[in-house]
């Protein structure tokens, strides 16, 4: 209970940008296992929180099921549906429903449903961490190529306090709440604190060893995005020789 | 709390202590949150307070209704007697035909059941709005004095990121108007005012946070405005030029 104790302390001050709250990570004995244990503990205690929210919300909101055929039924009375000339009709209605029934598959992905909040228990600390894993490693290349100093244990443990403003989403327990991209955009503030103080960089090398990892992350999605487009274009054109 | 309220007299008034004060403080970005949150939390308060009044003391659906064809009718009056074309009566019952389905399919989600009454949806949706409102103004906060930020940092700032952001955290303070804003036409003046309030106590903020004087603190406050619409003129620029040729 102390430790969780001074763990939320530790959040508390890194969410407040004090450096101290870097400093004290990144003099401690084991910065990586520290980082790690904070961001299981916050990803859990977010996690369990929002299956409150999500639970209130899913009871407060119609079925998505029925909804989807109420705007059907209502779409169908309207005067378009008699300007079909009357032996298409069926085949026009057939392909306008699936397009319909298309979309709101797209539209339920975003209903609230229970069970998936009781899976992000364990699915949202194994994506936290996978992230954190990744852009640490990117930040500490960048930061020793801008003459950091850290260990990269140091750097693990400081960018793991970039998880604090994640504990905004306790508010979750309250549906219909949202905190938007703030958690994002103060995580980044966080990272740019823990990688100036974790490698004593300058606020400017500070700035570029949080900003590259991120641009890095970006050039490879669009990479990859190109190059799996390329290859779909390839196959299809093989397929229609 | 007192803490707070001279925070917010000195911001009102661009008394430079105050700022001065501030950047000096050891928790000035811990301040500036404890402002933003406590300011958009009462206007959020205020604001889903009237939008429930509102909700509740509504009207029932079929007056809701009656009203909506009626102002349907209304418009397509209008449109006439304003010198538009004569509306085809066929035209005019089509218009009609549409509106009354889309009315039933508002009536039949209204009555598909949920597991809790529906008023509950609609306090937590209030409460909801309550709580969400300091977020939006925190995010919008952050995003844009990083970019200032930067821009004040090539233009030789000193501050560090939580004295910029503590600074200009004081921006919120006359934002307070913006719980009056359902009263009708004042609401507006008041928040017309508390937005140009805000930007000047902004860019004082700004001045103060890197020792700039007025000039470079507005340029520093324009440039993330200037740059992308700067860049978009160079682009359609160049489009034109691709296009003509």
């Amino acid at each position: 209970m102390q430790t969780i104790a001074a763990y939320l302390r530790l959040c508390a001050g890194a969410l407040f940008l004090r450096d101290e709250s870097y400093a004290e990570m990144r003099d401690s004995p084991n910065p990586f296992v520290r980082g790690l244990l904070l961001i299981v503990i916050v990803a859990i205690s977010v996690s369990l929180v929002a299956i409150v929210g999500t639970v209130l919300k899913w009871a407060t909101t119609p079925d998505f099921g029925r909804m989807q055929e109420a705007v059907w039924e209502g779409m169908m009375k309207m005067p378009w549906v008699k300007e079909i000339p009357p032996g298409q009709r069926e085949r026009v209605l057939g392909i306008i429903r699936a397009q319909y029934d298309f979309g709101w598959g797209i539209a339920k992905q975003f209903a609230p449903r229970p069970l998936r909040a009781i899976i992000d228990v364990i699915t949202s600390p194994i994506f936290l961490v996978v992230g954190w894993l990744v852009y640490g490693l990117l930040a500490h290349l960048f930061a020793k190529l801008l003459g950091g100093k850290a260990r990269l244990g140091q750097t693990y443990g400081c960018t793991a306090l970039a998880v604090s403003p994640r504990l905004l989403n306790l508010v979750s327990l309250l549906p219909y709440t949202a905190i938007g991209g703030l958690a994002t955009i103060w995580s980044l503030i966080c990272n740019y604190l823990a990688l100036k103080n974790a490698h004593e960089l300058t606020p400017g090398r500070a700035f570029w060893a949080t900003a590259l990892p991120i641009l890095t992350l970006l050039l490879l999605v669009v990479l990859l995005t190109i190059g799996g487009g390329m290859a779909i274009v390839n196959l299809i054109g093989r397929s229609m020789r | 709390m007192r803490e707070i309220l001279r925070l917010g007299r000195g911001a009102l008034l661009l008394d430079t202590q105050t700022f001065m004060e501030l950047k000096a403080s050891r928790d000035v970005f811990e301040k500036g949150v404890t402002l933003i949150v406590a300011i958009s939390f009462i206007v959020g308060i205020a604001t889903s307070a009237v939008g429930f009044i509102r909700e509740v003391a509504a009207p029932l659906p079929e007056v809701r209704f009656r009203e909506m064809r009626q102002g349907v009718n209304q418009a397509l009056d209008m449109m006439q007697s304003f010198g538009g074309p004569p509306l085809d009566p066929k035209m005019r019952q089509m218009i009609q035909n549409y509106v009354e389905a889309g009315m039933e399919i508002g009536s039949r989600i209204a009555e598909i059941p949920t597991p809790l009454p529906s008023p509950a949806r609609e306090i937590f949706k209030a409460i909801g709005r309550a709580v969400s409102s300091p977020f939006r103004r925190m995010f919008a906060w952050m995003f844009y004095g990083l970019l200032v930020l930067v821009a004040a940092k090539i233009l030789g700032g000193k501050a560090t990121i939580q004295q910029m952001l503590g600074c200009t955290s004081l921006y919120v303070v006359p934002h307070v108007l913006d719980a009056f804003g359902f009263v009708p036409c004042l609401g507006g003046l008041l928040s017309l005012m508390a937005f140009v309030w805000g930007i000047v106590i902004y860019v004082k903020g700004v001045a103060v946070a890197h020792d700039f004087g007025y000039s470079k603190a507005i340029l520093a406050f324009l440039l993330p405005l200037l740059v992308p619409i700067f860049l978009l003129l160079v682009l359609a620029i160049v489009v034109i030029a691709l296009v003509a040729r």
